[in-house]
């Protein structure tokens, strides 16, 4: 259907639409016209993706700056899916313009999915992958290949330079797929042509690692304008990713590999001595000049990126004492020898970067200057010295970004060397842990570099938590409640056992015979009356384990077996998906299964549980961090000390989100129904940090029950989804519908609050909060600072749950003139 | 190039560690010790550095090149090794010489890249030393450049030590402070943690002795018993506070009799107003408490924990002083 946002035209490729998506629409386009960032939470399964991509579609072809669309997604499967979200969009936007719009969305993965090299492709490791192309595309290769040497390429590669650069695929939009099909077909590389095309294309499509990792994000993603339109989907974890892109962990192992690579390097410096002599000279020369191209430190085939320099450094001529390659490699090895006598303490050690950095060069006379250019040297020389077998010097590689890292960064980071494995073990397995404390260090670059930063995802409260964590503002915080026709998920907190018995995973009772047998008749009781699949997550696999052997020896399991059939998550990848595959078999065939899982584990973030497959799911205990983690620790100090996040608030929330994620599981769309069970006592005085469209759906008397009473409205609500839904108004007369509204619906919404907004021109803030959510959307678009200030007011409301709840009291009455006419 | 005779600056394990005089061994001996000689790094067990240096004998290595010349190690020579790489220990001993003598600093230099030039200058130097090329050139130079920039060296090697000295108290500083903090945000949180624990079962408490907080375990005034704690008996129970501290006097304002008010007028006229038992006064302190309540309120006090948050940098020195530890997940 076609409609109107203001004097914007928007298609939306399906013939009716759900009032959320059509607020997040509005909220969507409120965000890019007033130029900033927004944090939005929209319920699972009610289509953000093509509501996000038809107004941002929308808005590029409707005005003339063509703001590119860069949009983050996880992982592969969620990539493919946004991409083919966005061809049908395509698709019908041309039937309906009559016109084929010049148009170009492309997604970029790793190349590991993407390469079609015989032989490469067959390479299980990515980074495999990456190294083994490097040395099949690097730069040199080719101009060998001119002087007529007989080197090894890939021809996918080689033909793209046959091809015009800025046309290496036609217009329109290629999935990952589609995308593997022309390279098949045009024997072209797909990776490189995606890449090459980026700066053509309208819509990029990739995974956050692009942007956020330093790494990869100054090759792949340097090009991109400022005025991008960035979107993170999916964006729960956001501040781990970001985390994870800034830390290196080292061990003895990688040490070892890293001196036999800094050995190999010595040899063919030497060789090349011999041979050609000139190459090396070539190189010390540029370095000494300071000259460093900037095209070509940042060469589609560079061997690795620097990680994050500060602008000015890069700028800087390479220090003198690292200038000369032998040199260099004599300031490696020094490097290396000096890690492996620190990871010979016995016990732990926690150190700031700038007291390593003292302690080094006490030791070993490094430096931080040369250090901090470690990263970028060993990529020129491993330029220079036209390495082929790049996958060796893997771990090389990584010492030279941990000393980059270490010696560019004072704040915000910690080393932490641990001995031992566990506090158990014996023999010394010791890892050195670069860990980045602050998730706001990756994002930074983002968050100056693109004026409209969108991080959005089905489960994402409190909103509030962002913004200050990753340390950014907001135009708009926006959560959606979700629209439903009839009731068709029943979150429910269970509290007690049937015999009144509080239950918790809580480390004082989680071994607890008796909370052990209450959540086994819980999942007992519901394995009796769910249909189809059930979806259990634990907190921790450790927990897993101990309490199904104990569920094991009571013969819970045994009663269980009964009702379902019973298959549990392992971290072995392979195990898991094999037990996912028998799940989905044993739900198809219809008489359900149950899937016990770990709330941190793949199924949790990934898997999608619609329909059948998952109608029950039950949180057994909330899902807690690992507390006894002392990176986790550092990192609660930080947020405590820098962002005023206590540990307790963080923790509850970290655990939340987890918690909401595993929810959101079966519920994948509004034809889908289920049961949501957080059995934990501690869930309940955490119901407010649930997404608003869980917490909505929450009666207070769904609340502090019991196995029994939970059992009882559990029934209640699979009876009344079983009976078919009544013909609605809507379907009957034409009216408009609860949870969807055809294109009339939405026009007579539209004019209703339009007049709305004209006689409420000047609303004060009671009735501002009074009106229900929806209208607010409109009413604040009509661009008088009113409207925004509202919106702002409430970005900076601490918390959004306690507006949801009422005013305070306080406020409530100071009224007086209403006092006064009362008595008077 | 090769690397010299230092090859055998081997690559260690377990294997390794035999002394090569004795052929005692770490599988047999377990805590026996090795040094290696600063001359020519050549490695053997603590008891054999005794025995040789005692008895003034020679480097006991086959083919070392100072025994040879007759060189006796002295006790002195003899220490632990740092680097597992032998090499590298030698490599370091080198540079360490080096750098005291050509200890220029980057400040004394007209531009970056005369100082670049300088770096690698050094560099060579060390490298020639350490790879045993043009050793005696080597030497020559550097007791040359010493001799004539004897007054350079000792300024110099004063301004590098007291930057050292100064980063290490300023580090101490920090330590200290984060510590603080840390105790603070700890307290804060046990405090927290008492009060909702202890709510409602303050007469179980009543009558125990309080412990103060402060500066760790004393001893008696005698001196015999060590590790005590400063206790003090119980405060006498406050009396019942249904306000929970909240301020009853107005210090921010006086109240006065009556107030002229236009929309109030036609109320105070009202004889119906009073009769219905309608207080003036209180309306009037009602309004005004309200107008001032907000006065004595600062919000950043009543935020998390005391003062401001911290610069990063130190909120990175209170993550790396924090220790490890069940975090309680009894956070609900
Ligand atoms: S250029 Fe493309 S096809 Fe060739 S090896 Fe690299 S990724 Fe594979
Ligand atoms: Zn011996
Ligand atoms: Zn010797």
């Amino acid at each position: 259907m076609k409609f109107y946002i203001d004097d914007l035209p928007v298609l939306f490729p399906y013939p009716r639409i759900y009032p959320e998506q059509y607020d997040y629409m509005c909220d969507l386009k409120k965000t890019l016209e007033a130029g900033g960032h927004c944090v939005l939470e929209m319920p699972s399964g009610t289509g953000k993706t093509v509501s996000l991509l038809s107004l941002i579609v929308a808005y590029q072809q409707h005005y003339p700056e063509k703001r590119k669309l860069i949009y983050c997604s996880r992982t592969m499967s969620e990539i493919e899916k946004a991409l083919a979200e966005l061809k049908a969009l395509m698709k019908y936007r041309s039937e309906q313009l009559g016109i084929v719009e010049e148009f170009r969305g492309l997604g970029l993965t790793s190349r590991k999915n993407l390469c079609l090299h015989p032989s490469v492709k067959r390479e299980k490791s990515g980074a495999v992958v990456d190294a083994r192309c490097r040395s099949l595309t690097a730069g040199f290769i080719k101009e060998k290949k001119e002087r007529g040497e007989d080197v090894e390429s890939c021809i996918y590669h080689d033909n793209l330079d046959l091809l015009e650069p800025h046309n290496l695929v036609p217009p329109g939009v290629f999935t990952l797929d589609g995308l593997l099909r022309y390279g098949e077909q045009h024997k072209q590389c797909p990776y490189f042509s995606a890449r090459r095309m980026m700066s053509f294309c309208n819509v990029i499509i990739y995974s956050y690692h692009y942007l956020l990792d330093p790494k990869i994000a100054e090759r792949v993603s340097k090009e991109l304008s400022k005025d991008c339109i960035v979107v993170f989907d999916e964006a729960h974890n956001i501040d781990n990713v970001c985390i994870e892109s800034l830390s290196i962990d080292l061990t003895e192992d990688s040490l070892r590999k890293a001196t036999r690579g800094a050995h190999n390097l010595e040899r063919k410096i030497e060789e090349m001595k011999s041979s050609d002599e000139e190459k090396l000279q070539n190189e010390y020369q540029k370095l000494v000049e300071g000259l460093r191209q900037a095209d070509e430190a940042r060469a589609e085939d560079a061997f690795m990126a620097n990680p994050a320099l500060p602008d000015d450094l890069l700028k800087e001529a390479v220090p003198g004492n690292i200038r000369r390659a032998e040199h260099f490699v004599a300031f490696l090895k020094r490097f290396i020898e000096y890690l492996k006598t620190r990871m010979k303490v016995l016990y732990v050690i926690q150190e700031t970067p700038p007291s390593f950095l003292a302690h080094l060069k006490d030791l070993t006379f490094i430096e931080r200057k040369p250090l901090r250019f470690c990263a970028e040297r060993l990529t020129s020389l491993v330029r220079t010295l036209e390495l082929t077998n790049i996958e060796d010097y893997q771990p090389l590689q990584e010492v030279a970004t941990f000393a980059t890292l270490a010696a560019t960064y004072d704040t915000g980071f910690l080393l932490i060397l641990e001995p031992y494995e566990s506090e158990q073990a014996t023999v010394p397995n010791p890892i050195l842990h670069f860990t980045c404390l602050d998730a706001s260090i990756a994002i930074k670059p983002v968050f100056e570099r693109f004026s409209s930063v969108i991080i959005t995802s089905g489960t994402i409260s409190p909103l509030e938590m962002y913004p200050k964590m990753l340390n950014f503002s907001t135009v708009l915080q926006e959560s959606y409640p979700m629209s439903l026709e009839r009731r068709s998920f029943l979150p429910m907190i269970v509290t007690r056992g049937s015999d009144q018995q509080t239950i918790s995973s809580g480390f004082q009772i989680r071994s607890d015979l008796g909370v052990v047998r209450n959540y086994g008749n819980l999942l007992f009781e519901f394995a009796k009356i769910t249909p189809d699949g059930i979806v259990v997550f634990f907190p921790s696999y450790l927990y897993m384990e101990q309490i199904i052997s104990m569920w094991q020896g009571a013969g819970i399991l045994d009663q269980i077996w009964n009702y379902k059939l019973l298959l549990v998550e392992t971290p072995d990848a392979q195990e898991t998906s094999l037990a996912l595959e028998t799940y989905r078999t044993a739900c198809d065939s219809g008489k359900g299964a149950i899937l016990l899982c770990v709330a941190r584990g793949k199924v949790s973030e990934g898997i999608d549980f619609d329909h059948h497959f998952g109608r029950t799911v039950i949180c057994i205990g909330a899902p807690f961090q690992y507390t006894e983690s002392r990176i986790l620790k550092a990192r609660l100090e930080f947020l405590r000390e820098t962002y005023r996040i206590k540990e307790t608030d963080f923790l509850s929330f970290d655990a939340m989100r987890h918690a909401a994620q595993c929810l959101g599981r079966v519920l994948r769309g509004k034809d889908d129904y289920g049961i949501m069970v957080l059995a934990d006592r501690r869930f309940q005085r955490k119901r407010n940090q649930l997404p608003r469209w869980i917490a909505d759906a929450m009666t207070d008397a769904e609340t502090g029950l019991s196995t029994d009473m939970a059992v009882g409205m559990a029934k209640k609500f699979l009876r009344s989804i079983a009976q078919p839904l009544p013909k609605t108004s809507r379907e009957m007369s034409g009216g408009k519908g609860k949870d969807s509204w055809s294109l009339q619906d939405l026009e007579s919404v539209q004019a209703e609050r339009r007049s709305r907004r004209g006689e409420g021109g000047h609303t004060g803030r009671d009735e501002d909060e009074d009106r229900p959510h929806d209208m607010q959307g409109v009413n604040n678009k009509n661009g008088t600072g009113n409207g925004h200030v509202g919106e702002i007011d409430r970005a900076m409301e601490p918390t959004s749950n306690y507006m949801r709840n009422g005013l305070d009291e306080f406020d409530e009455g100071i009224d007086d003139d209403e006092l006064m006419r009362m008595e008077a | 190039m090769v690397m010299s005779g230092m090859q055998n600056g081997h690559i260690a394990s377990e294997a390794d560690d035999i002394c090569p005089v004795c052929k005692n061994s770490t599988y047999l001996q377990k805590n026996l010790r090795f040094k290696i000689n600063t001359k020519c790094y050549h490695r053997i067990c603590e008891g054999c550095v005794d025995r040789i240096t005692s008895t003034q004998k020679k480097c006991p290595i086959a083919g070392c090149t100072f025994a040879a010349r007759g060189v006796i190690p002295r006790r002195g020579e003899y220490r632990v090794q740092t680097f597992e790489d032998l090499a590298i220990e030698r490599e370091v001993d080198i540079r360490k010489r080096v750098m005291a003598i050509l200890n220029r600093r980057e400040e004394e230099f007209y531009s970056k890249r005369a100082w670049d030039d300088f770096l690698e200058q050094r560099e060579e130097l060390i490298m020639n030393l350490v790879l045993k090329t043009d050793v005696k050139k080597t030497e020559a130079t550097l007791s040359k450049y010493k001799e004539a920039n004897a007054d350079s060296i000792k300024a110099n090697a004063a301004l590098e030590r007291n930057a050292a000295a100064q980063f290490e108290s300023r580090q101490t500083l920090q330590k200290e402070q984060a510590n603080l903090r840390r105790q603070a945000a700890q307290q804060t949180y046990e405090d927290d943690r008492f009060h909702t624990l202890t709510a409602g079962s303050r007469d179980v408490k009543a009558g125990a002795m309080e412990v103060i907080h402060d500066d760790g375990p004393v001893s008696d005034p005698s001196g015999l018993v060590k590790g005590l704690r400063k206790l003090r008996p119980p405060s006498p129970e406050k009396v019942y506070d249904p306000f929970m501290g909240m301020a009853t006097t107005r210090d921010y304002y006086g109240l006065q009799a009556d107030y002229p008010s236009m929309r109030l007028t036609k109320a105070k006229n009202d004889t119906r107003t009073r009769a219905g038992g309608f207080d003036f006064q209180a309306y009037y302190d009602e309004s005004l408490l309200r107008a001032f309540a907000g006065l004595g309120c600062f919000i950043d006090k009543e935020k998390t924990g005391q003062g401001p948050p911290a610069t990063r940098e130190l909120a990175t020195v209170v993550a790396a002083e924090s220790l490890p530890g069940r975090i309680n997940d009894e956070v609900f």
